[in-house]
């Protein structure tokens, strides 16, 4: 069963074509990596796929529900009540976008108990055995500020997790971080996939991707130039684009 | 008229001075969030009006505009004045401080980064609670200290609503000041509006102290 | 769409000015007859201008002799009555010995109060005119001073007077005491004024004693105000309030506008504004 599908994508902003029909699924418990320059379409996939932004055409669906349909005059409209999609899925930024005004705990549970109107006690539980799992024990406390970038982006990972998404995504997570800090948010993401979490990974960390995804997507210019295992797309490249791009990043 | 007697008269009319201050604050802090919202409407023509109206209410002077609330529906309608001049000098200057929060809101408003309300919408806050509970409360930490200065000047502001004949303590400083042919009242009012000041400054500096618990 | 708004911002305008141009609600003033204080008018000068006020003074003696100032008068009815240079009732003792010649030439600036028709007030095409006006006018001629008008915050006037914003206070003013006693030069008393109440003529107001609980205004600074914290204190203390305003006009608008119940005010002002009406 596919949790993400997204069929015939296309957008542009103006004259810009940024996505030209993109086609991808997802299914339970995948790692899909999505590689490419700077410009490909990448983030602008990410953010129709998470409803920031919208697409000109094509079908989106959550868990088999479509988010998009043509009317009866054949134009694509976007259902009502997007929030109930908003369930399935949860979103973690390059830059955190933590609450600054809210303590951790208050940044991961707010939305469990004045959202989804969970039993506050249940989500607070939940939360700090997250926090623990996470090696953020100790700091439920502490606000954003006082936090290293790495530990900030692994609070808004549990602050995604604690909404129970059945599909995560992340955008470039380590981009915004020191190098050294990389790794621990790294090592946080591959413990879920491990863990079989389903997700979409958009990022330049090409050894993080090979080592943690099952599919590899190249895109290019709004194109999914190629996609594959790690191994087909990194030591059996089919495509001049890909290696021109893979080029660059030497040795993985 | 000795310095106590001066005190204790004027000591009256402050009870009306803090009226006007309190009441205005009351009404003009929450009205400058709708005007603020109206402003920023992604319908043009209601933009475009709310603009125009706070480019008056900025560009005419208080004085002005307390006139045409208190007798302009005289004028213009053959109503009665106002018997109670709270009523109309509140109006004006809810009003008009409205204008002037409104605007310190819209900076606050625009000065948080789109992220926030990213990060809320995915977690699906609806857009009432992410204002509320997310953008609000960063507004009112980042635009404390313009507040403190519109208030400080709202302290000395009542004194105007003496152009309505309102009998508030400048008033009544004056009238003594023109009986006794002295100057005293005037320094008495003079340090009664800075306390009152010192106590505005003590209390948003309270305030500003315990919203600095996180930084932005 | 500029344009729907440019046209609705017109519409409002429009609106605005048409509604200025309508007439006043139309509510008739009385005067109650009931003396209520009776006071001179004077001129007050700094304390260090002794001289300047014997001038003046003997330079309106001289335009009591040469008829000028009965001249000047006949062009306001309402006050001629009760000018004391006119009607003989001046037992002022003047200075015989100045000499109008002597004076050396300067330039005087009179403090008026520009809203204290007849006395003083912006004329039609925005002059200085009035009683008082063209009487210091007439006296500067005489002394072959430079004649200026500063008008003055009538709460605020002594003040003014000191801080040489004019050289005389001089607009329907009542002599109190407590100017002479702060040093101030007062010239001789020249118009005999009473304080009386103005109201509405179906208020059912017949005299002072009707006012009890009522609002009253009155003008700060102007004596009317002094009587009532004095002399009519007891007065006063039945008032529900005593609203002081900024001008005598504002004092009308708010009886017009029925807002207070009375107003306490001079005589030939009174008298004035509901003949002018």
């Amino acid at each position: 069963m596919s949790v993400l599908s997204m069929k015939n994508i296309k957008k542009s902003f103006g004259e810009k074509h940024v996505l030209k029909d993109i086609s991808l699924e997802v299914n339970k418990g995948e790692v899909v990596s999505i590689i490419g320059p700077s410009g490909g379409g990448k983030s602008t996939l990410l953010r129709c796929a998470t409803l920031l932004g919208t697409v000109d055409d094509g079908i989106i669906s959550y868990n088999d529900s479509d988010v998009t349909y043509y009317n009866e005059k054949g134009v694509l409209c976007y259902q009502k009540n997007l929030n109930r999609f908003r369930k399935t899925f949860g979103l973690v930024f390059q830059n955190f976008n933590l609450f600054p005004h809210y303590n951790v705990l208050k940044n991961i549970t707010d939305a469990p108990i004045n959202v989804l109107k969970r039993d506050k006690k249940e989500v607070l539980e939940e939360a700090k055995a997250l926090l623990k799992k996470m090696g953020l024990e100790g700091n439920e406390e502490m606000y954003p500020c006082d936090l290293s970038g790495g530990m900030q982006q692994r609070v808004s990972i549990v602050r995604a997790l604690a909404m129970k998404p059945d599909i995560l995504f992340f955008d470039e997570p380590t981009s915004a971080l020191d190098p050294e800090l990389t790794g621990e948010v790294l090592k946080v993401i591959k413990q879920l996939a491990d863990e079989k979490m389903t997700m979409v990974i958009v990022t330049h960390e090409m050894s993080f991707a090979k080592a943690v995804s099952d599919r590899i997507i190249f895109m290019d210019k709004g194109l999914i130039v190629e996609e594959g295992t790690p191994q087909e797309l990194f030591d059996n490249t089919k495509h001049e684009r890909t290696k021109q791009f893979l080029k660059n990043y030497g040795n993985i | 008229m000795d310095l106590l007697t001066i005190i204790i008269k004027m000591s009256e009319g402050l009870t009306k001075t803090c009226a006007i201050f309190f009441l205005t604050l009351i009404f003009a802090l929450p009205l400058g969030i709708v005007i603020a919202l109206l402003r920023m409407s992604k319908i043009k023509v209601i933009s475009k009006i709310t603009q125009f109206i706070v480019s008056v209410l900025r560009g005419t002077p208080l004085m002005l505009q307390l006139l045409a609330v208190t007798y302009g529906p005289y004028y213009l309608f053959g109503f009665s004045v106002s018997r109670d001049k709270l009523i109309p000098v509140v109006v004006a200057f809810a009003v008009n401080y409205s204008a002037y929060f409104s605007e310190i809101y819209r900076s606050g408003i625009e000065s948080i980064p789109r992220g926030q309300y990213e990060a809320a919408t995915i977690l699906g806050y609806s857009k009432f609670q992410t204002f509320i509970k997310i953008i609000l409360p960063q507004v009112f930490r980042r635009i404390l200290p313009s507040i403190t200065n519109e208030i400080v000047t709202l302290v000395k502001d009542t004194s105007i609503a003496f152009t309505v004949s309102y009998q508030e303590m400048f008033t009544i400083g004056k009238q003594i000041a023109n009986s006794q042919t002295s100057f005293t009242p005037f320094l008495v009012a003079g340090v009664f509006y800075y306390l009152f000041n010192a106590i505005v400054a003590f209390v948003m500096g309270k305030v500003e102290k315990s919203m600095n618990y996180y930084k932005i | 769409m500029k344009k729907i708004i440019a046209l609705i911002l017109a519409l409002a305008t429009l609106f605005c000015f048409a509604g200025c141009g309508k007439k006043k609600a139309n509510v008739k003033l009385t005067i109650i007859n009931e003396e209520l204080g009776a006071e001179n008018y004077g001129i007050a000068f700094r304390s260090e201008d002794k001289e300047v006020c014997k001038y003046i003074d003997a330079a309106v003696q001289e335009l009591v002799k040469n008829g000028k100032y009965a001249e000047i008068a006949e062009k306001y009815p309402d006050i001629i009555d009760n000018l004391l240079f006119l009607n003989g009732d001046s037992k002022y003792e003047f200075d015989k010995t100045v000499d109008l010649t002597k004076a050396k030439k300067r330039t005087f600036t009179m403090g008026i109060d520009p809203e204290y028709k007849p006395f003083s007030y912006l004329d039609d095409n925005g002059e200085y005119a009035g009683f008082d006006v063209e009487v210091c006018k007439a006296a500067c001629d005489i002394l072959g001073w430079d004649f200026n008008v500063f008008g003055v915050n009538w709460d605020q006037k002594l003040i003014q007077l000191d801080a040489k914003e004019c050289d005389c206070v001089w607009s329907g003013m009542t002599i109190l005491d407590s100017m002479k006693k702060a040093g101030y030069n007062i010239s001789a008393p020249y118009y005999y004024n009473t304080q009386v109440l103005v109201v509405a003529e179906d208020s059912g107001i017949e005299s002072s004693k009707d006012l009890e609980g009522k609002i009253v205004a009155v003008q700060l600074g102007t004596s009317g105000e002094t009587l009532l914290n004095d002399d009519l204190k007891e007065l006063k203390d039945t008032f529900q309030e005593l609203v002081t305003c900024e001008s005598f006009m504002k004092c009308f608008t708010e009886l017009e506008g029925n807002a207070v119940d009375a107003v306490f005010i001079d005589y030939p002002v009174a008298k004035n504004y509901i003949s002018g009406k």
